[in-house]
Order: C-alpha cells, then sequence, then structure tokens
C-alpha cells in the first residue's frame, strides 16, 4: 500500500470508505424491505407538502425504487456529501499542515502527478461508495422480489459519485486559499449549504425555479436512474463531471503555482503572506498578550481556541431552527391533514407527534439537529484525543498542571460549547416562532434544547475514555459509527421489528420527544451519570497512563 | 554537593519491546549533564519518564528528591523542559505559546522574557505554523528559560538553530549554571557536549553504557597502530599482549594493524623482535570514542 502516492492515499481513506459502504448496502437492503409497510398513496400525498419537497423531489414515491431514491437518495447525497468536503478539504492542506507534502514533493515527481494521484485515489473512493449505494439498491430489488435493473442501480451509484467528486473537489479548491484543512471542508460544507437551499427553494417556489439550475445538486436531482420511468439524465452526469473537473483544473493550477505551505492570491485582495498581528515591537506584543484573558488556563484557551468553528457551528444550528419554526405555520396543518391516520407515519415517529406546533417543531427540528449536534460533540471532543496524538499536551503537561485538571478542563470546555449549540438551538427556534406568531410551549423549546446535552456529554465522555488509550482516527471511527448506527436504529426500528431494549441503546432513543413530553428525567439523569462515568474513566487512564508520543 | 536528578533501576518497556532498561545514574546540582546516544537509544524515553509523561515499568526516577511519576506537579515546578518535538496549537502567535504557558506555571518574568526575545531576536508576532523550524525552537527555548528554573531539561535544544544562536544558547546556558541551575540535554553535537558539559552518560539499545566526565573520556581514547614488516607478518604476534585487540594484517599481508588502549610498550617490543620496519599511530577524535560506544552490542564486542 505504500507503493505510490495513489496507493497510501487509498490506504488512507480505506476504513471510512469500508464503513460507508458496509452502511450503505445494509441501509439500502433496510430500505427496500420497509416498502412492504408502507401505504404508497400515503406517502405520495405526503411527499407533496412543500416541507418534503424541500429537502427532495418526490418522483413515483408509491414504488419501491421512487420511495428509496425519493429518502436515501437525498440522505446519503446529503451524509456523504459532507464525508467528501472533509477528504477533499484535507488531501493537499493535511499534507501541508503536517509538512509532509514537502516529504513527497522532495522526491523525483511534479506536482501535477501527486495531485493527479491524490485525487485519483480519492475519486476511485468515491466510485466505490456509489458502487455501493448502486449495488445496495439491486440487493434491495431482489430481496423485494421487483424486478433488478443492474443498468439503474449503477448509473445510480455513478450519479452519487459524480456529486461527490463536485463536492471534494470543492473543497480541494478552497484549500488552495485557507491555511487548514478544517476551513476548507467548512467553506465547502457551507457552499452545500447554500447550493442545497437554492435547490429546495427553487423547487417548492415555481416563480424562482430557475435558482435550482446555479445548484449542482439539481443536476444530480435530474437523474434517478432506479426509477424506470424517470431514468438518467446523461447530460446532467456529464456537467457533474465537468464542474468537478473544472475545480480539480483550477485547483491543479494554483498549486503548481503557489508556495507549499502557504495560500493562494486571492483576487482583488492580493496576496496573503504570513499572518502577523500586527506591526507591534516584540516587547509590545509580548506586553498586549500579557492582557489577554483567553491564556490564562486551560479552560480558557481551549474555549478561545474553539470559537471560530463554534461560532459557524452555532450559527448553522441558529439558521435551521429559525427556518423549521418559521414554516410552521404555513405548513403544519396540510401536513397533519395528511398525517392524519398515516399508519406509516404514526410507526416512524409515533401518533402524537403531529398532533401540536411542538411536535410539529420536533419532527422538522429536533429529529435532524439531535445527531447534527451529537456529532459537533463528537468533532470537538476528539480534538483532545487529536492533540494527544500530536504530542500538543507534552508541553502543556511540562508545566506545573496537574493531569487531571488538565483533562477536567479541557472536558468541561467541551460541555460549554455544547451549552451555547443548545442555546443557538433554542434561540433559533423560539425567535422563529415568535417572528412568526406561532404559538409554541416555549418551557418545551427550552427542555428539548437543553435535553440535548446529557447525550451530547455522553459522546463527548465516550471519546474521552477512548482516547486514552486509541488513536483520534481510531475513536473517530467508533463513535461516528455508533451514532450512524444508533440514528436508523432510532428511525426504523418498527420497521425492522428490533426489541425494545435494542432500541434503548440508541441515544436518539433515549432522547425522545421533550418537545412534545417534556423532560424525560429518568433517561437525562441516566445518560448524564454515564457521561460522567465515561469522562471520569478518560480522566483517570489520561491521568494514570502514558502520554503518547507525538508524531 | 546534593544530587538533583537520580535514578535507580529505572526501566520502561513497551510490551515487549524496550525502551530503557536498568537505568542508574545521578546529575548533581549545578551540573551539566550530556545524554548521548544514537535514535531509538532511549534518550527521550529517558526523558519523558523524568518529566511524569511516562510511568516507569520498574524502578524509580527522583528530581530533587521528589518521585517525578507520583509528585510529577511538584517536580515539575522546579523544571523548564524543551521536548524533541516542540508541538503546539499551531494557530497561537509565538507570544501566545510564552504567555500561556507562563500562566500555566504559575506567571512569568515578563522582562526576562522581553530579553530572551531580543537575544535570541524571535519575533514573537506571527502564528507558530508560520515560524520555521529554527523560530519554533526559539519559542521553545524561551518557555524553558523563562522561569529561571532550577533544572533545565532540554531534548536536542540546538537542533534548527543557525550559529549565532547556537552560540547565544551556550551563553544562556553557561548563564544559568553560574546562576546555579542544573542542566540535563540530550545532543549529537559533540562540540556542544565539549564546551557545555561536565559530565556525559552514553546510552546504547535502551542500557546505559557509559557515564563519565568528558575530560576522561577523552583520556579513554585508543591508539590505532599499524606495525610494516620487510616480510608477511602473523597477527599471533599482537593478539595476546594485553590492552590490544581488533588485530589483522592488511596491505598485503605485511602489515599489522591493531587497537591498543593506553600502554604501547608491550607492542613496541614485539615489533622489535620481529624487525619491523615501520610503525605509525593514530588517535582517534572524541567523534570516534562516542561512535564506538554507539555502535550496536555484537558489533562493538567484534
Amino acid at each position: 500500500m505504500f507503493r505510490s502516492i495513489f496507493m497510501k492515499t487509498l490506504r488512507e481513506q480505506r476504513w471510512a470508505v469500508l464503513v460507508w459502504s458496509l452502511l450503505l448496502l445494509i441501509v439500502m437492503v433496510v430500505g427496500y424491505e420497509a416498502y412492504n409497510q408502507v401505504n404508497p398513496a400515503e406517502i405520495a400525498s405526503l411527499v407533496q407538502n412543500p416541507a418534503f419537497k424541500f429537502l427532495n423531489d418526490p418522483v413515483e414515491v408509491g414504488t419501491p425504487s421512487g420511495l428509496v431514491t425519493f429518502r436515501y437518495g437525498f440522505f446519503f447525497s446529503l451524509i456523504l456529501s459532507i464525508f467528501a468536503v472533509m477528504i477533499g478539504g484535507r488531501l493537499l492542506r493535511g499534507e501541508e499542515t503536517r509538512g509532509s507534502l514537502d516529504l513527497i514533493l522532495a522526491g523525483p515527481r511534479s506536482r501535477r502527478d501527486v495531485l493527479l494521484e491524490k485525487v485519483g485515489a480519492s475519486a476511485l473512493s468515491l466510485l466505490i461508495l456509489g458502487l455501493a449505494y448502486g449495488v445496495g439498491a439491486m440487493l434491495g430489488e431482489a430481496y423485494l422480489g421487483v424486478p433488478v435493473t443492474v443498468a439503474g442501480g449503477l448509473l445510480a451509484g455513478l450519479n452519487l459519485s459524480l456529486l461527490l467528486f463536485f463536492y471534494a473537489m470543492l473543497a480541494l479548491f478552497a484549500s488552495q486559499y485557507t491555511r487548514s484543512a478544517s476551513a476548507a471542508a467548512g467553506i465547502a460544507g457551507g457552499m452545500y449549504g447554500m447550493f442545497f437551499v437554492l435547490d429546495g427553494t427553487g423547487r417548492i417556489y415555481p416563480s424562482v425555479a430557475w435558482v435550482r439550475r446555479l445548484s449542482p445538486n439539481y443536476y444530480y436531482d435530474l437523474s434517478k436512474p432506479l426509477i424506470t420511468n424517470y431514468g438518467t439524465n446523461v447530460g446532467a452526469l456529464l456537467l457533474l463531471l465537468l464542474l468537478g473537473l473544472i475545480l480539480f483544473g483550477g485547483s491543479l493550477a494554483l498549486f503548481t503555482r503557489r508556495d507549499v505551505g502557504s495560500v493562494a492570491t486571492l483576487p482583488f485582495v492580493g496576496a496573503r503572506g504570513v499572518r502577523h498581528t500586527d506591526a507591534l515591537t516584540p516587547e509590545g506584543e509580548i506586553d498586549r498578550t500579557a492582557r489577554d484573558p483567553w491564556l490564562r488556563s486551560v479552560l480558557a484557551h481551549s474555549l478561545r481556541f474553539a470559537g471560530p468553528a463554534l461560532g459557524w457551528w452555532s450559527l448553522g444550528v441558529f439558521i435551521y431552527a429559525l427556518y423549521g419554526a418559521a414554516i410552521t405555520n404555513s405548513s403544519s396543518t396540510q401536513l397533519r391533514d395528511v398525517f392524519q391516520g398515516s399508519s406509516v407515519f404514526n410507526q416512524l415517529v409515533g401518533p402524537t407527534l403531529m398532533a401540536s406546533n411542538n411536535g410539529f417543531v420536533a419532527f422538522i427540528v429536533f429529529l435532524f439537529i439531535a445527531i447534527v449536534l451529537l456529532i459537533y460533540a463528537l468533532v470537538r471532543a476528539n480534538e483532545w484525543v487529536s492533540d494527544q496524538d500530536n504530542g500538543r499536551l507534552d508541553i502543556v503537561l511540562s508545566t506545573p498542571q496537574p493531569r487531571w485538571k488538565v483533562a477536567v478542563q479541557s472536558y468541561c470546555a467541551t460541555l460549554i460549547n455544547c451549552v451555547i449549540l443548545a442555546l443557538a438551538l433554542a434561540g433559533g427556534v423560539a425567535l422563529g416562532a415568535v417572528a412568526t406568531n406561532l404559538k409554541l410551549d416555549m418551557g418545551n423549546v427550552f427542555v428539548a434544547s437543553f435535553a440535548l446535552l446529557p447525550p451530547m456529554a455522553l459522546v463527548a465522555g465516550a471519546v474521552y475514555a477512548l482516547g486514552a488509550r486509541l488513536r483520534s482516527t481510531v475513536v473517530m471511527s467508533i463513535v461516528g459509527g455508533y451514532l450512524g448506527v444508533a440514528f436508523f436504529i432510532d428511525l426504523l426500528w418498527s420497521y425492522l421489528g428490533l426489541p425494545r431494549w435494542v432500541h434503548h441503546l440508541s441515544l436518539f432513543s433515549d432522547y425522545g420527544t421533550p418537545m412534545i413530553d417534556g423532560v424525560n428525567w429518568a433517561s437525562s439523569l441516566t445518560m448524564l451519570v454515564l457521561a460522567l462515568l465515561a469522562a471520569g474513566i478518560g480522566v483517570y487512564l489520561f491521568h494514570t497512563g502514558d502520554l503518547r508520543q507525538g508524531g | 554537593m546534593s544530587n538533583i536528578i537520580e535514578t535507580t533501576s529505572l526501566t520502561k518497556l513497551y510490551g515487549t519491546s524496550r525502551g530503557i532498561i536498568d537505568a542508574t545514574f545521578a546529575v548533581a546540582e549545578g551540573e551539566v549533564f550530556g545524554f548521548l546516544g544514537p535514535n531509538g537509544a532511549g534518550k527521550s524515553t529517558t526523558i519523558r519518564l523524568l518529566m511524569g509523561l511516562l510511568r516507569p515499568s520498574s524502578g524509580s526516577a527522583r528530581i530533587a528528591g521528589l518521585d517525578c511519576w507520583a509528585q510529577s506537579t511538584e517536580v515539575k515546578r522546579l523544571i523548564g523542559y524543551l521536548p524533541g518535538e516542540f508541538n503546539v496549537d499551531p494557530a497561537m502567535t509565538g507570544a501566545q505559546v510564552i504567555e500561556y504557558l507562563g500562566n500555566l506555571s504559575g506567571g512569568i518574568d515578563q522582562p526576562y522574557v522581553k530579553q530572551l526575545v531580543e537575544r535570541l531576536e524571535f519575533d514573537p508576532g506571527k502564528r507558530f505554523r508560520d515560524y520555521s523550524r529554527g523560530n519554533k525552537q526559539k519559542v521553545g527555548l524561551i518557555q524553558a528559560f523563562m522561569h529561571r528554573p532550577r533544572l533545565l531539561i532540554l531534548d536536542e535544544p540546538t537542533s534548527g538553530l543557525d550559529p549565532l544562536n547556537q552560540q547565544e544558547f551556550y551563553t544562556l546556558v553557561t548563564e544559568a549554571k553560574a546562576a546555579g541551575s542544573s542542566i540535563f540535554l540530550s545532543s549529537h553535537i559533540l562540540p556542544e557536549v565539549e564546551h557545555t558539559c561536565d559530565r556525559v552518560g552514553i546510552i546504547r539499545e535502551g542500557e546505559l553504557v557509559k557515564i563519565d566526565h568528558v575530560s576522561s573520556l577523552k583520556e579513554i581514547r585508543h591508539h590505532v597502530v599499524e606495525v610494516g614488516f620487510a616480510a608477511p607478518a602473523d597477527p599471533a604476534w599482537f593478539a595476546a599482549l594485553p590492552h590490544v585487540s581488533d588485530v589483522k594484517v592488511i596491505n598485503d599481508g605485511d602489515t599489522v594493524q591493531m587497537t591498543v588502549q593506553d600502554d604501547l610498550s608491550g607492542v613496541i617490543q614485539v615489533a622489535a623482535q620481529h624487525l619491523a620496519i615501520s610503525m605509525v599511530t593514530r588517535q582517534p577524535s572524541l567523534e570516534e570514542v562516542f561512535l564506538r560506544y554507539y555502535q550496536p552490542v555484537a558489533v562493538g564486542k567484534g
């Protein structure tokens, strides 16, 4: 696996690709199996609601392939696009940050060849994911006993792969202008959000349908190869490929002209050299920094340097919550009528969820935001593990700070970040409700927002416990994999006929629906105790074990 | 004079692979101690054990009488530390790194920090990720010296520094020693060791193979002797002599080469008995002395 840059890049992505591929295969088969348990007419009626149409194009949702395309074509394009921007963002910038790109380029190979091999390997990884999606669809069709559309499955996979390739290349392009891989992934992720909104808005408002054409997601939607009567838009496939290649070409042109470790020149802005705080003398710089309160402790420092990322996450959560609450007045009545007597819906989310405005907001906002916030807790806590891997704690622990205190302060900083996100969530919903005169039980809005703190604390605690012995990539795979499985268990357990105790293994099940039911003290306290236990184990293992050698 | 560092049978094993084995040594208060060894010999493991970053498998390490693991917080109040790989949050400026680590250590002497910044010609306004290797090392040195610690533990301190800054570092070490501080440093640069260290410990394959004064190490230099004869020579003539090793025949069999420690009189007598026509002796450099200790055990024995 180390014979070429191509093979090494594939090696770096192998576990993520394997886990996602398995998940794709399983979920697609389950998705087809679930068709037996739904009423096609009800679903077809349901998805005509603007709130659902905003998410995806409802085409032949009364058929197995139509339903699977509506549900999972959208879901996986969303989740895997996040994966793609993470791959694209760190493809070059990750190596540059570590300094390993210098070594790679010290060998007798051109920058063009290096980038070609890296992009080639990533494209292959994304093709494998698309293939898993297509094969999963074929297996699902076979399982359900409907005709297997081999070409349709393969083309559906290719369509997904091309969308992912576009977003990976978008992040690669952005990384030419950023100093860190996460910033590039953040920019590309933000653009995904913008394209998603453009596509959804154009879909539900015919008067501005043209804005959809500005979004690559629209060209992805133009092909629904699993739906035989809808088919594949070859032009759209080629356009996605072309857009991806243009971004790749742009990245190549910038990468071959800029300094390694530096950033490309932004048009109209001029070169951004090495960032210097300002023109103070060295003595003045020392004096100014001495007054900085964010450098007084590990807790303050952790909060300060997580601040920019937290700001973006909070803004995203706030806007989504605001949007979800703001559309409730206009959509809830219609949705409620559609859901009336729907056994499928009742099976999915329970019979009482949509009976009130609180229920509607729980369905539109909290169902989705719950996993977003738990992923945030995972990512944020995993930085602690990553700092150990990179040897950044050696120097902190060379100061007379007890290890347990350093670990506890870091964990507390993560919890404070989680509280800020919960506040952004509650604030977004509250503002959306006030702005649209929506009648909501505001007490439950805050309860539902802050009831996310125990599961977030538990996720972070599990990361601290595992991270005391395992590397960050392994921790990310284990906890991230659990969150993915837990989300699907919560969503599909009734379809799958899973025992209730299995359902309770999912954090999402334990979180429940506090927007309607109020806080479930037993579950919340249990999760809180488990969180403190896990964090305690993490702190204890960190306090008593060897500190990993960085590098 | 009391000891600032004392280790007793200090051992660290990583599963089945070794770190360091049975290391016993002491560093006196006010002493500059050089710690030498090839890559992977166990230098950084020893330093990380002293810093309480690793837990000993057996044995103990004490600094100023305090156990490096059990009382590591108290121990670190006495230490200024520069790790081999100085790594901090890359988004912080040099000034922020210094201030942050200073605060965690209980506050810093601002005028002295400014003095260090000026002496090392360091620009504290840049992000850490934008510094060159040498400038990153300067941040590391400033934060290690800024508390005027009782003990400095420095892992390859001049790595990446230009010659001018290396000289400034030697001056800092001299000043720290004059002020009563002790210094434990690992290094590969022999002139640095000769200039700065009072004693040297050499570690090889996890075991301390030699601890001595730098001047003593120079004194135990070996002589490489080549004796020429008019006719083919027999190495057995010299092999049995005391203090003689590595005897071999070179130059078509009429010259014998050997390594002789200390006294050459026995070799001269035997050479005269066999009508030697030439004799050349050469003293190995200090570097060769170290290399001799650096070699793996199997090679060294041969």
